[in-house]
């Protein structure tokens, strides 16, 4: 179909691109909120798989409403205690894995004097003890900022995600009614495909990632465990939280898990690098393909210059974004632009 | 018997593998009530495969799993003798899987601990005085509670990646 010469089609195209970029400035400028939601978001779609599948096995043994609640009540408050728990003893063990490493020493410090010996002496010239220092400065520099930053998030989300949950489970089909009440009669029926591609391709971008992260989590806790690393859980949970983003995310995940295997014993380290190499080669060679491919389907070029533009703009949050903000803005216009042709031709 | 297709047989294998690279894991702990017997962190296993795809499994990762630990690094005269009683319960989890919910199927770990308990003592791997030992049976509702959280666990992981969206 050749596109439409008529001029006001393109003004109001383009206004269209211009609100759209400021919405996503604002979003990116205020991006601890931003970021909350969305998060929050992949809350609610791992609480929704849940409980229709709680739905689905409890109703098998036609226990009263109350009792369901009740159980299901039960469920949750278990799985809060046992991840407090679980979690709570895998940073003390990290805690007092810092503390035996590093007696009075840099962790860096400590590494360089076990590897100095096997590091060839040509080698020994161009890398120093200052290096290893300079290195562990920047990682510890990097991972203090993520870390300030996720509690900043933490605070947001106790804040943010309890009310978008209240939102989503009482008032979701309310809200949906009275925005599309708002829309002129005429937009309606654009309004209507596009929020719906909009909110099945994100619901799909979105759940491809936590699936993806989910198992990529479990098979670095897994092998964290097998290798007898100290905190398996949490360094095994950060490399998969931290793969969702692209390219950078699994090398950043894999640096602490590494440090610590390096400074326990050369059999932790090799049983920790097979991991993250399964971890990797499963993610790279069966996920993407076979899982997030066909849920998001996006030109692999396309995607990469998307991530690497994201990058650019808005370092690893943009990295993250890229695809879903391209998304968003590809079915708006595209469903502006058809129901403006149909207006004014 | 469902054991009959390909996908069954991966399925196996892969839940056989688990059983013995958890057994070998270096994080297991020494068993605090049984000496020189270690936590059996890979007794869910069985249990998981019974309640994810029938007794067939349950029976096979057990049967297999148990044997293949026994000539693993880590493997005992514990694991030998326990190779018949961790079937019957990956067997008994598959044959409840549909009859109660997952918390109760996994209850079959204690059964299977105590299949477990009376071949050590057929054995004279565990001297019966242990057994009498009301901190024995502690040690193991302990073991037994760690494992069904575990189960639920990996169910949930597991479930969470099975749903459609």
């Amino acid at each position: 179909m050749a596109a439409t010469t008529n001029t006001i089609v393109w003004k109001i195209i383009i206004a269209i691109f211009v609100a759209l970029s400021v919405l996503f400035g604002l979003f990116f400028y205020f991006s601890g909120i931003f970021v909350t939601i969305i998060v929050g978001f992949a809350l609610i779609f791992i609480a929704e798989k849940l409980m229709k599948e709680y739905q689905k096995s409890i109703a098998k043994y036609q226990f009263k409403l109350w009792l369901r609640k009740l159980v299901g009540f039960g469920l949750v408050l278990f799985w809060l205690i046992v991840a407090l728990l679980l979690v709570g003893q895998s940073v003390g063990q990290l805690a007092s894995a810092v503390e035996q490493f590093a007696e009075g020493e840099s962790v860096t410090g400590l590494l360089f004097s076990k590897v100095k010996d096997k590091i060839p002496g040509y080698i020994q010239q161009h890398v120093s003890h200052e290096e290893f220092r300079k290195f562990e400065q920047g990682v510890i520099g990097f991972f203090s900022g993520v870390i300030s930053q996720l509690s900043f998030f933490v605070a947001n989300g106790v804040l943010i995600i309890p009310l978008l949950f209240y939102l989503y489970f009482s008032r979701w089909n309310r809200l949906k009614k009275d925005i599309y009440a708002a829309v002129p009669k005429e937009w309606q029926g654009g309004f209507l495909r596009a929020t719906s591609e909009i909110s099945r391709q994100l619901h799909d971008f979105f759940a491809a990632k936590v699936i993806e992260s989910t198992i990529i989590g479990a098979i670095c806790c897994l092998g964290f465990y097998v290798a007898g690393l100290k905190g398996w859980l949490i360094l095994g949970l950060l490399a998969g939280f931290l793969n969702i983003v692209p390219f950078i995310g699994p090398i950043i995940g894999a640096i602490p898990p590494l440090l610590f295997a390096a400074l326990d014993a050369p059999i932790v380290a090799a049983i920790v690098v097979v991991t993250i190499l399964i971890a990797q080669l499963v993610d790279n060679l069966y996920l993407i393909p076979f899982m997030i491919s066909s849920k998001v389907k996006i030109d692999s070029l396309l995607s990469i210059i998307l991530i690497l533009v994201g990058a650019q703009l808005l370092g690893p949050m943009g990295m993250v974004f890229a695809v879903p903000v391209y998304l968003i803005y590809k079915i708006v216009l595209r469903e502006s632009y058809r129901e403006l042709v149909k207006i004014y031709g | 018997m469902a054991f009959k297709y390909k996908n069954e047989l991966f399925k196996t294998v892969i839940f056989v593998a688990l059983y013995v690279l958890l057994g070998n894991a270096r994080s297991v702990q020494e068993n605090p009530v049984v000496p020189g017997a270690v936590i059996a962190v890979n007794m869910v296993v069985p249990v998981l495969a019974g309640i994810l795809y029938g007794r067939g499994q349950g029976l096979l990762v057990g049967f297999f799993g148990t044997l293949l630990a026994a000539f693993s690094p880590i493997g005992s005269a514990f694991e030998i003798a326990a190779i018949i009683p961790h079937s019957i319960m990956g067997f008994l989890a598959g044959y409840f899987k549909d009859k109660a919910p997952t918390p109760i199927v996994a209850c079959t770990l204690f059964i299977g601990h105590l299949l477990n308990i009376i071949m050590f003592v057929l054995f004279s791997l565990l001297p019966i005085s242990l057994v009498a030992d009301g901190q024995f049976w502690m040690g193991l509702l302990y073991e037994t509670f760690i494992g069904i959280v575990t189960i639920m666990i990996l169910k949930g992981i597991i479930t969470l990646g099975r749903v459609k969206s």
